[in-house]
């Protein structure tokens, strides 16, 4: 555990990775809220956060423009080695449209080129409703923040998506697209503006006359001219736009980098956060370790498996606690029934310490990994969430308090 | 008379991740099958899960048999492309040298909606499949583990957006038809599927209202997976209280034994405390009948899981719909 503090001591970005409900969002926000306790200057720049995030994060509403958490009523004792306070928290959701606009504008290379693009009947569709321009917003707005060095330590939230890869592909399939010269040819011939004797026909192995009448029976020659002339504007967006992504991919395989995958321990989740771990390694992306939320844990002092309640309840009888008890013909009853759940709780404590075996092995090395236990108390504040984090950081947590 | 639910064509099973949509696609599955249907669940590009749940290996992007009744698929746009490319096509050749030409592959992957699209076109592709020889349907039940992402269903709202963009085109055409059995309350239903927490209560009532607004489509139950049942009799829980509040006052030692047992109690009758707004809020807010499911302590759900939910979620129809 001291590694992962270790990684919110010296990385500037920290990317939470994770199938969906696994609870990265919250995660997140902990995070950074340890790193700005720990006295480094922290945004956390989240995608769709629940209202009581953003409520735990003292704001009425956590909103696109980056905004103050104070950090100042926060109770208890600072972290070693650092004033309590020193640090800054800032929040921040991320606005793709937005992001995407202003990405636009800045990579025109005239404003009849912005025009082309942003007055396009189908970009406005493209940003809006069909997302997948979130990977691209993200990576964007990451690229802001930490080229600004405002912050000593920028957490990003990842998108809520089936397929948490999207996101970190799409500088590289941005790249890929832009210096595809041959598909700059393909949108010319279907935008109606290339030749047929462009030399096409060789690079495609296929002729554009036979190729484009098979589409358009899919798509309408309509529908494939304004497909055309959308991705072939995008693409004009020229070499700024690629450079930027590169610069982006370039942080995010550095050493200042870590990401952090999310899981729980259930069998297909750990399954899939055993493919994510695979699937930045062939990203050359660096992993930082496994945080499982929402582990089970039992009191070691529980009564074994087998316990006889009424022996239980004799004993207990004779300690010094036995006048604040019930009489044994209530109390029995009352230990048995706790008992069952207790074997319940400890099947399923059980069942998950099986599930997690494989993120142990996995590797040459046994990665960083830690279980955090289900925090029984719903996070309204944000001394909450310090005290969330602190449960896995390895700080002493007094109980809820009632 | 309304169709009843597990008499639809189409049935839809959407709600955000980690909800435990395909536990409750799997379950439908088999409490469909026991009844006598043909069912092919088809999940969408995804981590497979529905095979595992019913005890069958994964089955790819083929359909295969998964248990008695129920087949099933995992959809992919590449496979659903292929699939419909050379339905249309009809000519392998032609087909590979337009669609898997890489240069064209890499145009077709950035148009907008085209993959959800054609992963739908699929579904409706089997809702219409009919067996040659007989001219039945292939299967009595078509049912879709549709993902949600962001602030909607992106998936269900491609047909109508592609028929306002596309107009006339052939692919509006078929989208049109999509968008026809999307509304059509003899055969299709859409469910959601949440949990009593605060995110997946938030989320599933935003989901209602967009399902309301936006796609006008037919709804069927709002599933709450997970649902704590209580440990202790109401008589118990208070016994359980009054005796942590003097215990409190204890002077000498207690136990740990016993403060072990308390606190399992106490963690209990939090999280039945946490859950019980988001029930209220699911049940009264949403607009739509609800079936509890049970939270099951084991971690790897499988057959016998599913058997037992089927069971359950088979009771709660009966009484929900008026049993015979």
């Amino acid at each position: 555990m001291t590694s992962l503090v270790r990684l919110l001591a010296k990385k500037r970005v920290i990317v939470t990775l994770g199938s969906g409900g696994v609870g990265k969002t919250t995660l997140a926000a902990a995070l950074a809220l340890q790193a700005a306790w720990r006295g480094r200057r922290t945004l956390v720049l989240t995608i769709d956060p629940a209202r009581r995030l953003a409520d735990a994060l003292g704001l009425a509403a956590l909103t696109t423009e980056r905004q103050a958490v104070p950090l100042a009523g926060l109770a208890g004792p600072a972290a070693p080695g650092s004033s309590a306070g020193a640090g800054e928290l800032w929040a921040m959701m991320l606005d793709a449209p937005r992001t995407f606009d202003a990405l636009v504008s800045r990579h025109s290379s005239s404003e009849q080129a912005r025009e082309r693009i942003v007055g396009h009947r189908l970009y406005r569709t493209m940003v809006d409703a069909l997302a997948g321009s979130h990977d691209l917003a993200a990576m964007e707005q990451l690229y802001q923040l930490t080229s600004e060095g405002l912050y000593d330590l920028v957490v990003l939230d990842t998108p809520p998506k089936e397929h948490a890869f999207d996101f970190l592909d799409a500088p590289s399939r941005l790249l890929g697209l832009v210096s595809q010269s041959r598909l700059r040819w393909l949108l010319l011939a279907m935008a109606g503006e290339g030749g047929e004797g462009s030399g096409l026909g060789t690079l495609l192995s296929l002729p554009p006359k036979l190729i484009l009448p098979t589409l358009a029976r899919f798509t309408g020659q309509e529908t494939l001219r304004d497909l055309a002339t959308l991705t072939l504007a995008l693409l004009d967006l020229g070499t700024g736009f690629a450079e930027r992504a590169a610069r982006v991919e370039e942080l995010l395989r550095g050493p200042d980098c870590s990401f952090l995958v999310v899981t729980r321990p259930d069998p297909l989740t750990v399954e899939e956060a055993l493919g994510q771990r695979r699937k930045l390694a062939d990203l050359r992306l660096p992993f930082g370790g496994y945080l499982v939320n929402r582990c089970q844990r039992v009191d070691p002092a529980a009564p074994p498996p087998g316990t006889d309640y009424g022996r239980l309840a004799y004993e207990l009888a004779a300690s010094s606690v036995a006048p604040l008890l019930p009489p044994a013909g209530r109390l029995v009853p009352l230990l048995e029934r706790l008992g069952e759940g207790l074997a319940l709780v400890r099947e399923l404590a059980a069942h998950q310490a099986q599930t997690l075996a494989p993120l142990a092995t996995d590797g040459p090395d046994p990665p960083l990994r830690l279980e955090i236990p289900e925090f029984d108390e719903e996070i309204h504040s944000l001394e909450q969430l310090r005290r969330f984090g602190g449960l896995f950081l390895g700080e002493q947590v007094e109980g809820p308090g009632g | 008379m309304p169709v009843r639910f597990l008499d639809h064509r189409f049935i839809l099973v959407t709600g955000k991740g980690g909800v435990g949509k395909s536990t409750v696609a799997a379950t439908l599955a088999l409490a469909a099958a026991r009844r006598g249907k043909r069912v092919l669940v088809c999940e969408l590009k995804t981590a497979e899960r529905i095979s595992r749940l019913l005890g069958a290996p994964p089955v790819g992007t083929e359909i295969r048999r998964v248990a008695p009744g129920i087949d099933a698929v995992n959809m992919t746009p590449a496979s659903a492309l292929r699939e419909v490319g050379l339905l249309k096509l009809r000519l392998k050749t032609l087909y590979r040298l337009t669609f898997e030409n890489r240069v064209v592959a890499d145009f077709l992957r950035g148009i907008p909606g085209l993959p959800e699209l054609l992963l739908l076109g699929k579904c409706f592709f089997h809702e219409q499949e009919r067996d040659p020889a007989t001219g039945q349907p292939r299967w009595d039940l078509i049912l879709v583990d549709a993902p949600a992402t962001g602030h909607g269903i992106p998936f269900l709202r491609i047909p109508k957006v592609i028929v306002e963009l596309f107009g006339d085109s052939p692919l509006a055409r078929e989208a049109r038809e999509i968008q026809a059995l999307l509304e059509d309350p003899e055969r299709t239903s859409l469910s959601l599927v949440s949990l009593p927490e605060e995110l997946p209560t938030a989320e599933a009532l935003a989901l209602k209202a967009q399902v309301d607004e936006l796609l006008r489509m037919p709804t069927g139950f709002l599933f709450i997976n997970q649902v704590l049942l209580p440990l202790l009799d109401p008589a118990q829980a208070e016994q359980l209280d009054l005796l942590r509040e003097q215990l409190a006052t204890a002077d000498g030692p207690v136990d740990p034994r016993l403060s072990a047992l308390l606190g399992v109690g106490c963690s209990w009758c939090r999280r039945l405390r946490q859950q019980r707004p988001y029930l209220e809020r699911l049940t009264g807010l949403s607009g739509m009948p609800c079936i509890l499911l049970p939270r099951l302590f084991a971690t790897a759900l499988g057959p016998a899981e599913i058997q037992h939910l089927a069971s359950h979620l088979a009771a709660r129809l009966d009484e929900a719909e008026g049993a015979r």
